[in-house]
């Protein structure tokens, strides 16, 4: 009755009007009763689920979840999932995604895969320096598992892995297409379709965008502290930062029985570099960026009554150009040296990756279901170019080069090409070994030609504690393979690789809960604690007074929780609630890690107030972030991030109309700018993020 | 530029289907995402029809007589009704043109005369045989049900179980509170371990807010298996469900109005089977805690799994 009751209530507070609850027409009804509610029809009429692979902490976003925030890219619909925090970086401002605290500049911790295939870049781990932001329209769901996985996908499942699904020939009814414009000059239009070439079932998508980007202003830059000592006035701080793109994705994907092959591209032009990319303002750099991805699967998970096989070719090619004004016109330095044209620097590097994976699972044993699986992949930087008009002096100041801008790709390269082959091993057992108990226990066995081995294990206790409670004890051990750069970086003195470098590790121990408490209310509770160990850090070499080389280092602590709730009082509303709290020790000062939030609130708030009309609003809480060690400025304070988004469908034509307002309360949020050497800080405003601003969108589906 | 050129190339149509009947397909005009299950059923029926389809959805104020002309103008010589609305008006048209039903939740009723068609609910049958197929040890199945409603598919069940070895036994519920003491009556002392509950597709006797909850945890208690026709149920615990394959459905629809056609638009042997188009939902975790063991090859060949995270 009291449930009842503030169903009612929050009816009434919501709606204000006696128009909240609506009746479904007598067709609805039916399906509702065939397939479930709204969101298990759009489930039933599409892919099969997954099954997962090992028992974890994990998350899914639905393509409804995308839809109704209003999410534009991956990095927004990640904001949703508890303990996950999508920061981003001075330099293109590109997302940081902070999982439990775990955070770093490139932000190589993190595994981010497209429908299972890596997209890490082997010169920095990351997903590149030139991320143009992956457009939603095309992901079906996303996947996002805390925790360590390398036992399983190897390196870099570190803090966590999202797996990108996107949205295959089953996933799409006949046609779609639309377009969005709004705030910056932004225009978007896409278009998908699905359809029968003979046997094969096909999809195709296309997505074009171009913006002149937020142009929040940065108030002081590094060219700015020069100004300050040289007596100069180079600096174009006060400015905007720079974020304006031309981006493009397509996609294709052929189904045939066991078969499936899909290709992709994803690339950029003339995108901004953010807050510069040595964090001094640059209008004039650019940069531009290509992904082409394909794999040829084939996959029977019946091959035989006990076996099950999937076997997986798959390559991945990008290319990162970036062209940057490091140094504004008129820079100079205490060696006397002046720059007319400022300093300038055009890294371009480029890789290609192939893979072979080949898994199979075995359940002829009662009770149990192994999984093996091997594979070999070739990471290739296989070109890197750079033209630049310096070159920098003992002290680690520019000196120009005579002849201005000079390409040095073969006398002062950054790095040179380098490859190297992967191998693995890995088995996994998971046994159901008394009832209501499953114990999941595997290892995974890396052998990296550039560094060596790496063993990592899992191990995960579930307990179906009550029909209702799950409870689940986990542990993992994961690692974080050193990144080309780390380990070839040349010619740069503050960022000197180290070709002996070991892999970072991380242990991590879990317990959680997830418990339906009624069939509107479901909620859960995870509790970790983890160790790093060996973190790759830029140190003081001996070699000169001004470089710092990689160096294995110390490590760091962490613990905290995430507690997320969801309530569905009524099939037309839903709430969703999390919060997530961190607490992260660097081992060798014990001093707090900074930069990603300790306390973080999320709440969503999804109501369908008519058959065609649906709002939908979040309110993302950032707590305080902590500076790190060395950092002299007080902690950065916390922000509400609110965003609105309606849909309207137009009758029943197939068309949809969408508006979204984006921090709506205009707060002047901000993420942390990082230390730049010893107790420097090159942009002490730290890194504003956009005001107020909004789209509109419509969809046509026919 | 390839999505524009796949798009802009027609496929290469059978030279034999101009000969080939005209098949119409008549279903609601709905939105999202309950238009995907008809944009599924129609992509099953273009696939198994030999000749040319064409559609049109029912806007609310469309009448028989609009329907009738579009019939007339496209050649349509066979009829499929899609949904309520098509069922509706189909049942008017039918007396002029072969027709067929398909989508709409009516409990199968064979006989001569009678509209001819696929009903939405899942055929007795299949489930008893999916339940064969997980919980082999089950004899028995209790099922509560709305006399009013569903009296036609519990006769049905009850052929069906008796062909399969098990023993039904059908409580009649005309109301949400008998429903409650009919179950109350079944979980504390009728059903023992091993024991199966059918939750049919009735708002009457299955409450999902009150009804549900009470089944799940003392089926959980006692080792009894749930099964429903509602996948929604998998996820809040249910072992298994099965649920409509829309492609499969629109297959099986296509063939039914061309052997109608062939008929002559006869309703001799007519009225609404039960669907046997199915796809299936499975709890793996209520599964283990029933003791069922699946293979991961049996659960792979399931098309929906819970729980998922």
């Amino acid at each position: 009755m009291t449930r009842r009751f503030c169903a009612a209530a929050l009816g009434l507070l919501l709606a204000g009007h006696s128009g909240f609850l609506f009746a479904k027409g007598p067709a609805e009804s039916d399906l509702s009763l065939s397939y479930g509610n709204q969101q298990f029809v759009s489930i039933a009429t599409g892919t099969r689920q997954p099954i997962s692979q090992a028992p974890a902490v994990a998350s899914v976003i639905t393509r409804q979840d995308i839809l109704r925030t209003g999410a534009t890219n991956l990095a927004e619909a990640l904001e949703a999932v508890p303990g996950v925090h999508v920061s981003v970086s001075s330099a293109g401002y590109i997302p940081i995604i902070q999982i439990r605290g775990i955070t770093s500049e490139f932000n190589p911790r993190v595994l981010v895969l497209i429908n299972g295939i890596p997209i890490t870049n082997a010169f920095l781990g990351n997903r590149g320096q030139v991320w143009p932001g992956l457009p939603v329209h095309d992901i079906q769901r996303i996947e996002v598992i805390r925790g360590p996985g390398s036992a399983l996908y190897g390196a870099d499942a570190y803090a966590g892995v999202i797996n990108v699904i996107t949205r295959g020939p089953d996933d799409i009814h006949g046609t779609e297409t639309g377009a969005r414009a709004g705030s910056y000059g932004t225009e978007e239009g896409w278009g998908l379709h699905s359809g029968w070439l003979g046997p094969v079932h096909y999809a195709a998508s296309v997505d074009l965008l171009h913006t002149r980007g937020p142009h929040p202003t940065i108030r002081r830059d590094a060219q700015t502290a020069l100004d300050r000592l040289m007596g100069t006035s180079a600096s174009l701080a006060p400015g905007s930062v720079n974020l304006g793109k031309r981006r493009g994705e397509a996609r294709l994907d052929f189904k045939l029985d066991h078969w499936r092959l899909r290709m992709g591209y994803l690339g950029s032009r003339d995108q901004g570099v953010g807050a510069g990319g040595n964090e001094a303002l640059d209008p004039a750099g650019k940069a531009s960026s290509d992904r082409y991805d394909a794999d040829l699967t084939w996959h029977d998970p019946a091959l035989t009554r006990n076996w099950g096989l999937k076997t997986q070719v798959s390559y991945f090619q990008v290319a990162n150009r970036t062209d940057l004004v490091l140094f504004p016109p008129g820079a100079t330095f205490p060696n006397g040296q002046t720059f007319p044209n400022g300093v300038i620097g055009d890294p371009h590097v480029y890789e290609r990756h192939t893979r072979l994976d080949v898994v199979g699972l075995y359940s002829g044993w009662p009770g149990q279901t192994w999984r093996i699986g091997s594979g070999v992949s070739h990471e290739n930087l296989y070109r890197a170019t750079e033209r630049k008009n310096y070159t920098l002096d003992p002290g680690g100041f520019p000196v120009p080069l005579p002849g201005g801008l000079v390409d040095v790709t073969n006398t002062d390269p950054f790095i040179r090409p380098h490859d190297r082959y992967v191998s693995y091993l890995f088995l996994q057992d998971e046994w159901g070994f008394a009832r209501d108990w499953d114990l999941t226990a595997g290892v995974r066995y890396d052998h990296y030609t550039d560094w060596g081995k790496t063993v990592n294990p899992r191990l995960a206790l579930v307990w179906q504690t009550r029909y209702n409670l799950t409870t689940k004890f986990l542990y993992g051990r994961a690692f974080r393979a050193p990144s080309f750069a780390e380990q070839y970086n040349i010619n740069n003195p503050i960022a000197l690789g180290n070709p002996n470098l070991n892999p970072e590790t991380i242990d991590t121990y879990e317990t959680a809960f997830d418990y339906q408490y009624s069939a509107s209310l479901r909620g859960g509770l995870n509790l970790f604690y983890y160790r790093m160990h060996d973190l790759i850090r830029f140190v003081n070499d001996p070699s000169s007074p001004i470089a710092r080389r990689a160096q294995n280092t110390g490590g760091q602590d962490g613990y905290g929780m995430e507690t997320e709730i969801e309530w569905q009082p009524l099939d037309s509303y839903t709430l969703r609630a999390n919060y997530a709290y961190q607490h992260a020790t660097d081992e060798r000062i014990h001093h707090r890690v900074g930069n990603a939030p300790v306390n973080e609130v999320y709440i969503r708030s999804d109501w369908q107030f008519r058959p065609e009309w649906n709002a939908d609003l979040t309110i993302d809480w950032v707590g305080r972030r902590y500076r790190s060690p060395g950092d002299p400025r007080p902690p950065l304070g916390s922000y509400t991030w609110v965003d609105f988004t309606l849909r309207h469908a137009l009758g029943n034509s197939g068309l949809e109309l969408a508006g979204s307002v984006r921090n709506v309360l205009n707060q002047g949020a901000k993420e942390p700018s990082l230390l730049s050497t010893g107790s420097n800080v090159n942009l002490p405003g730290d890194l504003p993020l956009p005001g107020r601003n909004f789209y509109v969108a419509l969809d046509w589906n026919f | 530029m390839l999505f524009l050129l796949l798009l802009a190339c027609p496929l290469p149509r059978p030279a034999a289907a101009e000969a080939a009947p005209v098949l119409g397909v008549i279903y609601p005009d709905i939105s999202q995402p309950y238009r995907a299950v008809f944009t599924e059923i129609l992509g099953g029926i273009r696939a198994a029809a030999p000749g040319r389809v064409v559609t049109l959805r029912l806007a609310d104020d469309v009448g028989a007589h609009t329907v009738s002309g579009w019939a007339h103008r496209n050649d349509v010589q066979v009829i499929v009704a899609l949904g309520r609305s098509g069922y509706r008006l189909g049942r008017r048209l039918r007396a002029d043109l072969p027709t067929v039903f398909g989508a709409v939740l009516i409990p199968p009723t064979p006989g001569d005369g009678k509209p001819t068609g696929i009903s939405l609910v899942p055929s007795p049958r299949a489930l008893f045989a999916r339940l064969h197929a997980l919980s082999p040890r089950t004899r028995r199945v209790f099922v509560v049900y709305d006399p009013n409603s569903n009296a036609s598919l519990i006769a049905l069940a009850r052929r069906a179980a008796a062909d399969q070895g098990l023993e039904l036994v059908a409580l009649a519920a005309p109301d949400t509170r008998t429903a409650v003491h009919r179950y109350r009556d079944i979980l504390d002392r009728r059903a023992h371990s091993g024991d199966a509950i059918w939750l049919p597709q009735d708002t009457v006797t299955v409450n999902d807010g009150v009804v549900l909850p009470m089944i799940l945890e003392k089926a959980w208690e006692k080792d009894l298996v749930v099964f429903s026709s509602n996948p929604s149920y998998v996820q809040r615990g249910v072992l298994f469900s099965l649920y409509p394959d829309n492609q499969q459905m629109g297959r099986e629809l296509a063939r039914l109005a061309l052997s109608r056609l062939e008929q002559g638009g006869s309703d001799a042997g007519g009225g609404m089977q039960p669907l046997t188009a199915l796809r299936v939902a499975v709890n793996t975790r209520t599964a283990d805690h029933l003791q069922l063991n699946l293979s991961r090859q049996e659960i792979s060949g399931f098309d929906l799994v819970f729980p998922s995270r």
